[in-house]
């Protein structure tokens, strides 16, 4: 797998990628990132000027954190108590009186809306269908149509087997890249992937490793080589993106919203967990299918987990009791990860912090992605 | 159902994989086992296949050594199982699979194998197997039947051969730590089973340790027996740990480091095996203690040479 990597020693030391970086992003990734680094595409951003949608979004370094003690009990979910959460919360993050008006500070009903989720964990520890019924509520009650509203994730059968189905959710697009035709094949007649046609070569993460897909994982990965592609999704099929990930970690460190869209919209991740997991979370999250269409971010802590993540472990799994909102996904992944890491120091997980477990949330802040600086983030707290 | 909760580890037994290595079948469930129950679906992955069905989460088990799991979702009264039964290269790395997932464990009474019982789900270790049921209801009635798939399992499984952990850690000073003795081969593991400790290995490759957690009013520590494939690798790690240069033999006094913020030892086993211990202690008395096991310990292996 690595027999052909190449390295660089920084990206400071004068590549011609590295030339077309601004001065001040380029020194700050020099700061943090080691001196061998596996390389990627990650200079090629220079080219994409950002945009007033670019992320940290709106209110940059602020989240808000809102906490219900009566939102779940006994694997009980209380959706009224949910979606009062979630209300709450854009209002206190927007600073409006009018739940409408709060949502149309982020979306308009031309938009075409997807709402990201987590199906990974099953029915055991998914995005939870309260919550995501609460997005979509709300999102009717501001004027969007049906229609516009996608629920998405990288592996549509996964989406089904979570629950995101027709019958929960009548007339809604529940769509993923990677998908099977009804018989279970992921191939079509021409012997060619589905998963194929969904993603779009004008739009590539390259990073200098690669690794070989037997027959059966291929269509999981739907391609080898050097690049991993965007989602048609992202790139083609939606105008705005919300984020509704879960409270999990990974290992020491977190897989919060950033993680959650990189490796939620490319193809051929195999290849990127093991060594280059923190770059892929912050330098997927840079490109402008994702960095300038996702408008806000609600991690789903109803129910969580603090280890065994991001599979679903039962015995990790944890009632948080709480969401956080924010346009600013590193920021929301900071505090996040505080949680997270409290509750693993406080089940004698670790005795204290992982010095590498917030290096995808530098990364991310020397991309200007947001505020991982948690003496610079603003966490408005809300007990319901 | 009796249960009882382990405080304490009681005797530990892990399943030798030679018993089992001339048998290439996995452990499984059918419909005609239990009544009422429906498997729904099965489904068999081998080499990196396991990326289609844990996506990332296929690293840590690809770094303990896997070889096949045979996944079966089933159902009974509503309730929907998901059993999983990995095949992993040998004993170790099932086990360690095992000690990195099991927590706050219940025991089942009479149960013959190695095992880990929550509301939710039940894990499994024996000889090369590791395998977890998880139920999605965490009822009383869910986890019965969680019990009675794991004993369907464990008969299918050969217990006769067993094996045990490194004589240290079956210390009788050591009895309420050892049930939480983690085996990692990797830094997946070392993130998973003890991740204070990922500054210390970060990317060195080739080793594998027993590590053991002891934590009590007085003490916080770990106290690990890790083998180095190569030279080098031990090299970096005694510079990571502060033993720059240092030079252990068998038989000699261990040596040690003591900073503001934790006090580390390290005793020589064999050539590529050493014993590391790492505390942080509000009693020194309660560290002499754990010390002068290990000492005594090493002190009667090598009288007995």
């Amino acid at each position: 797998m690595t027999t052909r990597r190449k390295f660089f020693t920084s990206l400071a030391a004068g590549s011609l990628g590295a030339s077309m970086l601004e001065p001040s992003f380029n020194s700050a990734l020099a700061a943090i990132l080691p001196e061998e680094k596996t390389a990627t595409n990650v200079a090629d951003l220079a080219k994409y000027p950002r945009t007033e949608q670019s992320m940290p979004g709106l209110y940059p370094g602020r989240v808000v954190q809102v906490t219900n003690p009566r939102c779940v009990s006994e694997n009980i979910f209380n959706a009224p108590e949910i979606a009062k959460m979630v209300r709450d919360g854009i209002l206190r993050l927007t600073g409006e009186t009018d739940a409408v008006r709060a949502w149309r500070r982020f979306v308009s009903p031309t938009d075409r809306i997807g709402l990201k989720v987590n199906p990974i964990g099953g029915t055991l520890l998914s995005t939870s269908h309260e919550i995501v019924h609460a997005v979509i509520d709300q999102l009717l009650e501001a004027g969007i149509p049906k229609n516009n509203i996608v629920i998405w994730d990288r592996r549509e059968f996964e989406l089904h087997e979570a629950g995101f189905t027709e019958e929960r959710y009548p007339g809604f697009t529940i769509t993923g890249t990677e998908r099977k035709d009804k018989a279970g094949s992921f191939y079509d007649g021409a012997g060619k992937l589905y998963g194929a046609a969904m993603i779009d070569p004008q739009w590539s993460y390259w990073a200098d490793i690669e690794q070989h897909y037997d027959g059966e994982t291929l269509p999981y990965m739907i391609n080898e080589g050097k690049h991993s592609y965007f989602s048609r999704i992202c790139t083609e099929q939606l105008d705005k993106i919300i984020n509704i990930p879960i409270l999990k970690n990974a290992g020491a460190s977190v897989t919060l919203c950033l993680k959650n869209l990189a490796f939620g919209c490319i193809s051929n991740t195999g290849r990127l967990h093991k060594t280059l997991w923190a770059e892929t979370c912050a330098e997927v999250c840079a490109f402008p299918p994702v960095r300038d269409k996702v408008v806000l971010n609600i991690v789903d802590g109803i129910k969580g987990c603090y280890n065994g993540g991001p599979g679903a472990n039962p015995q990790f799994i944890t009632d948080y009791k709480t969401v956080l909102v924010g346009t600013d996904p590193v920021a929301v992944d900071r505090i996040g990860y505080d949680i997270i890491l409290k509750k693993r120091i406080a089940e004698n997980i670790q005795k204290e912090e992982s010095p590498k477990g917030r290096k995808f949330l530098e990364l991310a802040q020397a991309l200007k992605l947001g505020v991982a600086d948690i003496e610079k983030i603003t966490l408005e707290t809300l007990t319901i | 159902m009796n249960l009882r909760v382990i405080c304490a580890a009681a005797a530990f037994i892990v399943c030798s994989g030679i018993a089992v290595s001339q048998d290439r079948s996995i452990p499984h469930v059918s419909d005609a086992d239990l009544p009422g129950l429906h498997v729904v679906r099965q489904a068999s992955y081998d080499g990196n296949s396991l990326w289609g069905y844990i996506d990332g989460g296929a690293d840590v088990y690809l770094e303990y050594g896997f070889s096949q799991l045979l996944a079966v979702k089933a159902e009974q009264n509503g309730v929907r199982y998901q059993i999983d039964c990995y095949r992993m290269n040998d004993a170790e790395s099932a086990y360690g699979i095992f000690s990195i997932s099991a927590f706050n464990c219940a025991q089942a009474d009479s149960f013959p194998i190695r095992h880990c019982l929550s509301r939710y789900q039940m894990q499994i270790v024996c000889g090369p197997f590791y395998c977890s049921i998880i139920n999605d209801k965490g009822t009383d009635d869910a986890r019965m039947m969680n019990l009675k798939i794991a004993r369907i399992i464990a008969a299918q499984i050969d217990s006769a051969a067993t094996g045990t952990l490194p004589a240290l850690f079956r210390l009788s000073a050591f009895n309420t730590q050892a049930g939480s003795v983690k085996f990692i081969k990797g830094l997946l593991g070392v993130q998973n089973g003890y991740p204070a400790w990922e500054d210390l290995f970060g990317e060195l490759r080739g080793y594998s340790m027993y590590v053991m957690p002891v934590h009590s009013d007085s003490l916080d520590a770990a106290l690990g027996m890790i083998t180095f494939r190569d030279k080098a690798g031990r090299t970096t790690f005694f510079t990571r740990a502060g033993f720059d240069n240092a030079h252990i033999e068998r038989g000699q006094p261990h040596k040690s480091k003591t900073t503001p913020n934790a006090t580390r030892c390290l005793w020589s086993v064999s050539g590529d095996t050493v014993v590391f211990l790492e505390a942080r202690t509000r009693s020194a008395s309660a560290l002499n203690v754990l010390i002068s096991e290990v000492d005594a310990f090493f002190g009667r292996k090598n009288e007995q040479r």
